[in-house]
């Protein structure tokens, strides 16, 4: 047998002496442009950016064939577009930083990217959503757990980031106080143990703090952990640096936790997380170029403009991310711009003819119409502005078009000592959903034949591509619109409520099979510290859009009820109306003043929005076995689906009954996605 | 970490690494093409690079990741990598018993794979790829073992003559 060690040394040798493929130098440049990808020194690119554009826009000349050109002021002008950026998905942790550091056997793979906390709660320790804390942005970053060798996704496993920026530093102070709380003071549902680790600092290179917390709870649901020998790892980063707030969440099922305290994994990503943070935080920096993007980079935004070869000038510039934002003023006020999530621009500039068109998505379709208003309102409340220095003076009209969900046009004239003038610009502002396109046309092409009406017209016109586009952007940037009348609101025909792990149980003289049925009650009303519960039916039936079953015999009673909502933010409600009731109540007694009842939340690993949770008699009144009611409550879209099974439970049966109920609310759980949107 | 240092670590390391990625790939052209990305993102990240206590270790790790996530991404969409540094480069031939021998690495489990070429090739020690692995160094030690005994037969098997058997998984 040969000897593998030998051969493997001399291996290590076999390129000594080959030439290097290419000089340091080079490999140095090209570590250069990486970085000047990442961080654009932004002195050095805003003015660049600056004198090339500010000219086309800025210096238009009027004077009809005077060589004494005042410049057309008030207009569009150029301004630095870094001072403090919004926060953009740029800010979230990229996928190629999310490392597992376990030599790249696993790896983080970003799996999604949306506006708000997301529906499911970030952390198991997250007591509310950052929202909830008075966060004025949230954005939200998910990531796959994926075997890199066979490109599995593992579930089990998750990790997440949210960032949040609040109105003031001392607001994000708050609110990181609390986060952390959360973490030290902490039962996730269905443990029974956690074991809070201590928050320890964490060197990240930017102003602010960062800590890292290792926490540990358990039980896993026995359909993972058999045998009893897993335990989930939390681990959790926080980032706090002005007035934003990021948290990574990371957990992993396992029985250890094989890491150097420096070389866990949110301790590795935690640095990179509050570099991206803080990009366009008012350090200087600009956002990064690179990143996640709601608007596409294939866009069309320049469509429908002339090709550059018609140009006496620059011609087309862009689209992209780099060139500077429209800035407004007018009566010696500039316009205060609202936060927004991204933003594409292109220009067309030829000789005294330029054309701006500025993409921009919004948190929300609420967020993009105060945009829009507020920049009408901003012209129309000046009206007319001041008398320049060379005479000249402009006058604003706002005036509505008809385009997108939402359109106006301002038209800038300029008028000398009260006369008109044929020099002047538009701009039309078009809005549909949460993005705004303002199209700013100056020059030439800004009050063509002194007829504001034909401008409006022809820039409308001229821009029917991108404006059509807008329309596939909703989706992108508001994420479904939960208050929408919901698609399914009735109850598929043959829905397997009955669904059963092993024989399906069939009516006998012990046994009373009810359904599955728009009558049936199948779930049964049922308080919590005196509050109802709010569960499908549970005695508030609505046939046209329910379906209930049940099962009762000699040891219990299982009911069983879906009811379609007419929106997902009504299952949603529900759904925040149950966990309210059930969290805040640990002892109770159902009213007959014999005994207490002990609710107690358990694992509910359904792979959707759920809460399982039950109660049993504390003690009994020495007749008859102890008793309790457990129950499972799945949202899938706008559908609720509510599990109840009543019997003779002692709390050790409870929870051990309590897994197989989750795996019976998978099941059906599964056959609920035609009530979402996009499908599971 | 100043340019005329980066240099030098370039100039001392970027063989090593790349043999050493070799063995652990498969593939010497793509090895070469991640390290020397890896090394780019090195100066790019150099701030990270200098507080790194094996900076050979990091760059070796990203190239590794590199060359992971581009198999993966070519095996999904199907489409050519991306040249991450200028265009393909041209390599000198490897010996023929190099290939056969990486040929046998490549039939290894990636852990065991993983733990020969850190030990043997790198010459970093148990704990050290304990903690660049992120396993006991127990584990370590038992994919050596188990690594070695599998290569030993694999090696033997690519004799001409020889009593092929198939890896014995132990």
């Amino acid at each position: 047998m040969s000897d593998p060690i030998e051969k493997l040394t001399r291996l290590g040798d076999a390129m000594e002496g080959a030439p290097m493929p290419l000089p340091a130098s080079e490999i140095r440049a090209r570590g250069d442009r990486i970085r000047r990808r990442r961080h654009i020194v932004v002195a050095g690119a805003s003015a660049a950016v600056v004198a090339a554009v500010a000219v086309p826009v800025v210096a238009l000349t009027i004077g009809g064939g005077s060589d004494d050109k005042p410049e057309l002021a008030p207009s569009p002008t150029i301004s630095d577009p870094v001072a403090t950026a919004p926060l953009t998905t740029e800010n979230l942790l990229t996928g190629e930083d999310a490392v597992y550091p376990t030599g790249g056997m696993v790896d983080w793979v970003e799996s999604d990217t949306y506006p708000g906390d997301g529906q499911a709660a970030f952390s198991p320790c997250a007591q509310q959503s950052l929202d909830g804390l008075g966060a004025e942005a949230v954005l939200r970053r998910d990531f796959e757990f994926v075997v890199t060798e066979t490109n599995e996704v593992d579930g089990t496993n998750y990790l997440n980031e949210v960032i949040a920026e609040f109105p003031s530093a001392a607001d994000a102070e708050a609110a990181y106080a609390e986060i952390k709380e959360w973490h030290v003071e902490c039962l996730p549902p269905g443990a029974d143990r956690y074991d809070a680790g201590d928050f320890a600092a964490v060197p990240v290179g930017v102003e602010g703090t960062a800590e890292v917390q290792l926490s540990t709870y358990r039980p896993v649901d026995e359909s993972l952990d058999p045998t009893g020998d897993l335990g989930y790892f939390l681990e959790t980063g926080l980032v706090l640096s002005g007035d934003r707030v990021a948290v990574l969440s990371q957990s992993i099922v396992g029985q250890d936790y094989n890491f150097e305290a420096d070389r866990r994994p949110i301790v590795v990503m935690l640095p990179d997380a509050a570099r991206q943070l803080v990009l366009g935080n008012g350090d200087g920096q600009p956002s990064e170029p690179g990143g996640t993007r709601l608007i596409p980079d294939d866009f069309p935004l320049a469509a429908g403009w002339p090709d550059s070869s018609q140009a006496d000038g620059e011609g087309l510039e862009g689209p992209n991310r780099t060139l500077p934002s429209l800035e407004f003023s007018a009566c010696d006020a500039t316009f205060a711009e609202p936060d927004y999530l991204d933003r594409l621009l292109a220009t067309w500039s030829g000789a005294e003819d330029y054309r701006v068109r500025q993409l921009t998505v919004y948190a929300d379709a609420a967020a993009a119409t105060t945009a829009t208003d507020e920049l009408v309102d901003f012209f129309r409340s000046c009206g007319t502005g001041p008398v320049r220095d060379d005479g000249y003076r402009t006058d604003y009209e706002v005036v509505p078009v008809d385009a997108g969900e939402q359109a106006w046009a301002v038209l800038q004239r300029d008028s000398f000592e009260g006369a008109e003038t044929p020099f002047g610009s538009t701009t039309v502002v078009v809005r549909v959903g949460a993005a705004v396109m303002i199209l700013d046309h100056g020059g030439h092409a800004g009050y063509p034949s002194g007829d504001g009406q034909a401008a409006i017209a022809s820039i409308i016109d001229e821009a029917a591509e991108p404006i059509t586009a807008m329309t596939a952007l909703r989706q992108a940037a508001d994420g479904p619109d939960l208050t929408n009348p919901a698609e399914v609101t009735t109850i598929p025909d043959g829905f397997p409520l009955g669904l059963a792990i092993s024989e399906p149980p069939e009516e006998d003289g012990g046994t009373n099979v009810a359904g599955p049925g728009a009558e049936v009650a199948g779930v049964r009303a049922q308080t919590a510290c005196g509050t109802p519960l709010a569960m499908p039916n549970a005695g508030s039936p609505d046939p046209e859009h329910e379906l209930g079953y049940s099962v009762s015999d000699i040891e219990g009673y299982d009911g069983r009820t879906i009811r379609a909502y007419p929106t997902v933010e009504a299952a949603l409600d529900e759904m925040a109306s149950l966990r309210a009731a059930v969290q805040g109540c640990n002892r109770d007694d159902d009213g007959d003043g014999r005994s207490d009842r002990r609710w107690r939340t358990f694992s509910s690993d359904t792979g959707y929005d759920s809460v399982t949770f039950g109660y049993t008699y504390d003690g009994t009144d020495d007749v008859g076995a102890p008793a309790g009611q457990l129950y499972t409550v799945v949202r899938v879209g706008n559908a609720i689906l509510a599990i109840e099974w009543a019997g003779e439970y002692s709390a050790e049966l409870m929870a051990d009954s309590a897994s197989t109920q989750v795996q019976i609310a998978r099941g059906i759980g599964a056959e609920m996605c035609v009530f979402t949107v996009d499908g599971c | 970490m100043e340019a005329q240092e980066f240099d030098e670590l370039y100039a001392a390391s970027f063989r090593r690494i790349t043999s050493q990625v070799y063995a652990m790939i498969g593939d010497l052209d793509e090895a070469t093409e991640c390290v020397q990305e890896a090394f780019a993102r090195a100066w790019a990240n150099r701030r990270k690079l200098d507080k790194a206590e094996y900076p050979e270790a990091w760059i070796r790790t990203t190239a590794y990741r590199l060359a992971v996530s581009r198999w993966r991404r070519t095996r999904l969409a199907k489409r050519p990598t991306d040249r991450a540094v200028g265009s393909h480069t041209q390599l000198p031939a490897v010996d023929e018993s190099h290939v056969a021998l990486v040929a046998a690495l490549k039939k290894l489990p990636e852990a065991q794979r993983q733990a020969l070429v850190l030990h043997h090739i790198a010459d970093l020690p148990v704990h050290q790829i304990a903690a660049e692995v992120g396993v006991p160094e127990g584990t370590i030690k038992a994919r050596l073992s188990r690594g070695r005994t599998a290569l030993a037969a694999l090696l033997t098997d690519e004799t001409p003559g020889g009593l092929a058997g198939g890896m014995s998984h132990v």
